[in-house]
């Protein structure tokens, strides 16, 4: 209960906070949020774009929430969603197999092969003690620069047509559109199985547990028996794998091919998306929700309100200022709830 | 204790994420007054018309005009979509957001831009548009083309520019609702290139493209044709940035350039391309920079020599001015010499010595009238 209110208060605070900002930038507020409200919510298109747009940062979400809950901190998602959009690109453009095994096959090549990227910082993490933020964040460069190559002219797997992507996917490999003629596709229920799934082995099962208590205090867990070398490593793939995740649905499900750009940065966003879910799948659900709206309502921002795109990002910057600043007023609660227990124990 | 030391650490790490949130705010700010600074120099007649009239009526394609005044004021609309570059990028995003700006001044009604961040807008900026009611949509950059060739099968009634790239089918045959516009670049880097030959004192030319992409190839290929055709001795060194926004990568390339002994860099590095001024500012006269797409001399008017330019708000004024005519046609075009599509900047172009801007004449006479071919690849 108390989550939800925190999480309400953030959002209306940066919402609050923006209105002045937007002010300033010569418009109205009222109508900037009536024409946000309207663009994500208020039509048939707009709750699709909605949905379209929370998709990658749900499962990227997921992937931080789940590393976070282990004691890391996976950086690197940015990477790991280029790479597994690059496999499922890859894979779907250059094989032939049958529909459905396709995507099938698709999605866990990318899978694999975020978790694979996040195995190094993983082994260096647990065997070596490298910290896993600087060897998450350059081997985002390496991933950026690898897929890069693949698809630059010469490159292997670069389009004949269109330069920086592969070819087009073939149809056998496609995330169905299930909403015509909308373009939400199958990927949304995909990224929402993966939140209920990891909402489950985090808090319903034995390996889930042994998880967030490495996260908690990794001696502890360790002199309880837990192998916390091998539950870090785990924990890193699977942060990877859900990354890996979230490139093959946008590549399979909306864009057809794998582009070079394909990603604004859905990796560092979905940190803030992380954040604002207090590292629970389901508030990463909502949180991921709440940025999606922003995403798809910046479109009739700016058409109708005619408001820059940019405000969004300061609507969005405001949200991770208040996240930060709702620490503080955790503590403030905490601290005068348990001073009234101890009023309570010692009067 | 602890929680008395912890609690102004929260607030410290607050302060600083709204300082840093605040510095990407007043970024942002900057680039917006780029662009209007940029759009307003590179054509002179858009200045006053802006966006600022209602959405217009739906159904204004239904009557089209007989002639090129507007019949009924404010009933067209023309919009554009820019790729993820956004405005300010002093390129084709800018050009063509000067061009819709010079229809709605010369034709009538309104124009407005709307801006991508990333290549999944691209389907529902175009589709807002059209939802609008455009009377014409102008798509940006050869990344939009998927998304033009989506948006525009779904909607055969409305009209589409596509610049840079060609919308074409799956059978490859281009679509007829969508006038597709590639430029000739070669052909104007030629002429650049002719200018770089004749300029150069160390003999040595440096490239820094954004990526190894068609359209920067030809300008490649083209602006090395031409510094050989009067300077065989020249060399050309060249490097990609991996990108069209990145001015701190550019920067580096143009200085190792630079360091190396080069007197001339040419960028077509898309809004990145800034990071070759400040560099070559920073190191004074004698440091040339030959720029793209517009003419860029404000940037560093010590320091610019030239521009292989591209005539995009041309093109879109032209296509504009074929839908109020009700002579608009789709399919592919590309512009060149002989169009006047392409060029050199002619702003600074008198100030070039005379031996030069003959030689440059002489070319240009010589591509449009195809007694010279330029590669293009």
């Amino acid at each position: 209960m108390l989550r939800i209110g925190l999480f309400v208060v953030t959002v209306i605070g940066a919402l609050v906070a923006a209105a002045p900002l937007i002010a300033i930038a010569g418009s109205n507020p009222l109508s900037a949020y009536r024409a946000l409200l309207q663009g994500s919510l208020g039509s048939r298109r707009g709750l699709a774009e909605t949905l379209i747009a929370a998709t990658p940062l749900l499962t990227c979400g997921l992937a931080v929430a789940v590393s976070f809950q282990g004691g890391l901190f996976n950086i690197g998602v940015e990477g790991q969603l280029v790479i597994g959009g690059l496999i499922a690109g890859a894979i779907g453009a250059e094989v032939s197999l049958p529909a459905g095994i396709h995507v099938v096959v698709a999605i866990l090549g990318a899978a694999l092969g975020g978790a694979l990227w996040a195995l190094v910082p993983a082994l260096l993490k647990a065997f070596r003690g490298v910290h896993e933020v600087i060897t998450t964040i350059m081997l985002n460069y390496v991933a950026f620069s690898v897929s890069t190559y693949l698809v630059s002219p010469g490159g292997p797997l670069v389009s004949k047509t269109q330069p920086s992507a592969t070819e087009k996917v073939k149809a056998t490999a496609h995330l169905a559109r299930i909403w015509q003629p909308t373009r939400l596709h199958l990927g949304v229920v995909v990224a929402i199985g993966l939140c209920a799934a990891c909402w489950f082995f985090l808090y319903r099962t034995t390996a889930g547990y042994r998880l967030r208590m490495v996260g908690a205090n990794p001696t502890a867990a360790q002199f309880n028996g837990i192998n916390v070398r091998g539950v870090v490593v785990r924990t890193m793939c699977l942060s990877g794998a859900l990354a890996g995740c979230a490139g093959a649905i946008e590549v399979l499900g909306l864009h057809g091919r794998y582009f070079d750009s394909f990603s604004p940065g859905y990796g560092f966003d979905s940190i803030a998306v992380a954040l604002l879910g207090m590292m629970n799948p389901l508030g990463v659900a909502a949180a991921a929700a709440f940025f999606g709206m922003l995403r798809a309502g910046s479109v009739l921002l700016q058409a109708k309100a005619k408001v820059s795109k940019d405000m969004v990002t300061v609507i969005s910057g405001l949200v991770v200022a208040f996240v930060a600043a709702r620490v503080v007023l955790e503590r403030r609660l905490e601290s005068s709830a348990s001073r009234r227990d101890r009023r309570r124990r010692d009067g | 204790m602890t929680r008395s030391r912890l609690t102004p650490g929260g607030v410290l790490l607050a302060a600083l994420l709204v300082i840093a949130s605040c510095g990407s705010d007043s970024a942002s700010g900057t680039t917006t007054a780029a662009s209007a600074t940029s759009a307003a120099s590179a054509t002179s007649a858009a200045a006053t018309t802006t966006a600022a009239a209602g959405s217009t009526a739906a159904g204004v394609t239904t009557t089209p005009a007989g002639s090129g005044t507007a019949p009924g004021g404010g009933a067209y609309s023309w919009l554009m979509v820019t790729d993820q570059a956004g405005l300010g990028d002093q390129g084709f995003n800018d050009l063509a957001d000067a061009g819709i700006k010079q229809a709605a001044s010369e034709i009538g009604g309104t124009a407005q831009a709307i801006e991508s961040t990333e290549q999944a807008q691209y389907v529902p900026n175009l589709t807002q548009a059209v939802d609008d009611g455009a009377s014409m949509t102008v798509g940006v950059g050869f990344l939009i083309t998927d998304a033009m060739v989506e948006v525009a099968t779904a909607n055969p009634k409305a009209k589409f520019v596509m610049i840079d790239a060609v919308a074409a089918d799956s059978a490859g045959t281009p679509l007829t609702n969508v006038a597709s516009v590639t430029f000739k670049e070669n052909e104007g880097a030629y002429l650049a290139g002719i200018i770089a030959g004749k300029t150069t004192k160390s003999n040595k030319v440096g490239f820094v493209g954004g990526l190894e992409i068609p359209p920067v190839v030809r300008f490649l290929k083209g602006f090395e044709a031409g510094m050989k055709s009067v300077n065989p001795s020249a060399t050309l060194d060249t490097a990609y940035v991996g990108g069209f926004d990145d001015p701190a990568k550019t920067k580096e390339l143009a200085a190792g350039y630079y360091d190396a002994g080069a007197d001339i860099v040419f960028e077509v590095a898309g809004a990145g391309g800034l990071g070759a001024y400040e560099e070559a500012k920073g190191r004074g006269p004698g440091h040339w920079v030959i720029g793209t797409d517009t003419c860029k001399d404000q940037l560093a008017p010590a320091n610019f020599l030239t521009s292989a330019t591209k005539d995009v708000s041309g093109a879109v004024v032209k296509e504009a001015h074929a839908v109020a005519d009700g002579t608009f046609k789709g399919g592919s075009v590309s512009l060149g010499l002989a169009d006047n599509a392409v060029g050199v900047c002619q702003k600074t172009f008198p100030s070039l010595p005379a031996d030069v801007q003959s030689a440059v004449n002489d070319a240009s006479k010589a591509i449009a009238g195809g007694s010279i071919t330029v590669p293009a690849e």
